[in-house]
């Protein structure tokens, strides 16, 4: 492979730029104040990133295939808050964990159905049961926060949350990659993600050729909101405590994540590896930022850069790419 | 006379009050390659949205290959081996040509249900097989649809009916937005495609397109078949007339 091929494979692919720029970031932070990188912080950084950076993915295959979840920060939310309290009603920990999961499964299959069904836009199918499932989290625990079930949760914490003795992770870590794994081969080496991408860049073309792209898009929805549910329960089962404000604002976030990793708005575009790296890259720029000791508060300012400079940045690398031909 | 491959006996069309399609009765040659003109709204493409599964005829029957068939979708339609070819919507202009190509066909490696592992080793070959049969100038089928002209875009799409051994390639305006080069090399792809015994069904407003590639000629006006002649037995003149005077 040559120069030019090299340069070609780079600029077509934005994930790589994502990755560069995160790169450069974890470096600064790392001058900056050398903690960044240490035993401590860099736990707390795997820690925290996978849940984000599983939401993202979500995101970015529901992005690809031309659709929208709004709904994740609040299903986020709820998934642990069913757990926690249907536990403490006396439901065994094992069940309760399914059926919160389910609940998300069930709530994806809502977005989807209200989406093609009505032939509305996800972004407002979503943005109302964005408002709707918030109510119902906050409701169920009487807007008060519930009480962890800390013996009936021992095995549930032991499979998904507990540190792994002697390493910098977590359980939730190895899940994590495992699901990375599985979604990789989901969306870039199975059919389904071939009629993920086809249904995204044109949903007309797909049909044609016989996808039924409804059922893509259902499926992606379905899988949008389970992972962000899983996602959740791994922050309860992590931090003993459920909270039926957490994950406000995630689903930009996953957005800003999937789009930075080259996903694109208008649908076709996007890798899985791609909405890690941006995942993975919003989280280290939010810790770097305390770690510097600068004012929290630039985080949301830091990330709005980033998100603009990324999207500029694919886009024109995206147009030399094409240009180029071999 | 040569085999029917596609009858259609008496398909009516309505939406809501107006009728689309009147009674409309064709009978298609294996091998044939048939123009189907007419004004905008003449009901050529209601007929080939009954073909493709698009839409389904209110009454009437298609025989194919000698069969009654039923034709309720995309995949019964492709199923029997027609292919069409909507303008501006055959491809997915952000994917690879070979991701393309096997778009709802694609070779897998391991299967389980509806769910299986692409064969990439096979899509990337058969995929610059495919390309070379229309001596299309593209090393590889992981180039991006979107950088390729109209004209190599066609080129993909009859790739992909060649491939798939397409019996019947439907074409919606096949040169529409092309310049006058690529128009010629479209036209000499469906000479291929004739020579390889796939039978042609193209609608075009522009009859001088299709003229020379056609065996015979359709017109439609306002839902009806007007006029179904051999190309040796008509010219562009009369052709025209029927269509403005109808």
């Amino acid at each position: 492979m040559n120069l030019r091929k090299s340069f070609k494979y780079v600029a077509s692919r934005p994930e790589f730029a994502a990755l560069t720029i995160f790169i450069i970031i974890a470096i600064t932070f790392y001058i900056i104040n050398e903690n960044f990188l240490n035993f401590r912080n860099l736990r707390v950084l795997l820690t925290i990133s996978p849940e984000i950076a599983l939401i993202a993915m979500g995101a970015t295959i529901l992005m690809v295939s031309g659709e929208f979840d709004l709904s994740v920060g609040s299903v986020f939310a709820l998934s642990g808050v069913v757990m926690v309290v249907l536990t403490n009603e006396g439901v065994n920990a094992h069940l309760a964990f399914t059926i919160a999961l389910l609940m998300c499964i069930v709530i994806g299959y809502i977005n989807a159905t209200i989406t093609i069904r009505f032939g509305i836009p996800s972004f407002i199918a979503t943005l109302g049961t964005m408002f709707m499932v918030r109510s119902i989290a906050i409701v169920i625990v009487k807007a008060d926060f519930p009480t962890f079930p800390m013996e009936e949760m021992y095995w549930l914490r032991a499979i998904f949350a507990n540190p792994i003795p002697g390493t910098i992770f977590r359980m939730s870590f190895i899940w994590f990659i495992l699901i990375t794994i599985l979604l990789i081969f989901y969306l870039h080496r199975s059919n389904y993600g071939n009629w993920s991408y086809s249904t995204g860049a044109n949903q007309a073309a797909a049909k044609a050729m016989g996808v039924n792209s409804n059922n893509v898009k259902i499926r992606n929805f379905i899988l949008c909101s389970f992972l962000a549910g899983l996602a959740g329960i791994f922050m309860v089962l992590r931090t003993r405590a459920a909270f039926p404000s957490v994950g406000v604002g995630y689903e930009l976030q996953a957005i800003a994540a999937s789009v930075i990793g080259g996903a694109s708005l208008f649908g076709g575009i996007g890798t899985v590896f791609g909405a890690c790296v941006g995942a993975f890259l919003l989280k280290f720029l939010d810790n770097g930022l305390v770690m510097a000791r600068l004012d929290v508060n630039w985080f949301r300012f830091a990330v709005g850069t980033l998100l603009i400079f990324a999207v500029i940045a694919n886009t024109n690398l995206r147009r030399i790419a094409n240009k180029m031909r071999d | 006379m040569a085999e029917s491959i596609i009858k259609c006996e008496g398909l009516n069309k309505w939406y809501g009050s107006i009728q689309a399609l009147k009674d409309v009765s064709i009978d298609i040659k294996k091998g044939e390659s048939v123009g189907l003109v007419g004004d905008n709204g003449a009901g050529k493409s209601t007929f080939i949205k009954i073909l493709s599964g698009v839409h389904k005829a209110d009454t009437g029957k298609i025989f194919f290959d000698g069969n009654l068939v039923k034709i309720n979708n995309a995949k019964d339609s492709m199923k029997l081996g027609i292919e069409t070819i909507f303008q501006d919507s055959a491809l997915a202009p952000t994917l690879s040509i070979a991701r393309n190509l096997f778009v709802g066909r694609e070779p897998l490696t391991f299967k389980l249900g509806s769910f299986g592992l692409l064969d990439r080793k096979k899509m990337a070959k058969e995929s610059i097989d495919a390309i070379k049969r229309v001596e299309l100038d593209l090393r590889s089928g992981d180039e991006v649809v979107e950088n390729l002209s109209g004209g190599e875009r066609q080129g993909v799409v009859i790739a992909r009916a060649l491939y798939f051994r397409t019996k019947v390639l439907i074409m919606d305006e096949p040169t529409n937005h092309l310049s006058v080069k690529e128009t010629e090399k479209v036209l000499r792809w469906i000479e291929k495609l004739k020579a390889e015994g796939t039978t042609c069904i193209f609608i075009t407003h522009n009859l001088h397109h299709v003229y020379p590639v056609s065996d015979r000629l359709v017109v439609f006006a306002r839902g009806e078949k007007i006029a179904d002649v051999q190309k040796k037995d008509t010219s562009i003149e009369d052709l025209t007339k029927m269509i403005v005077n109808d």
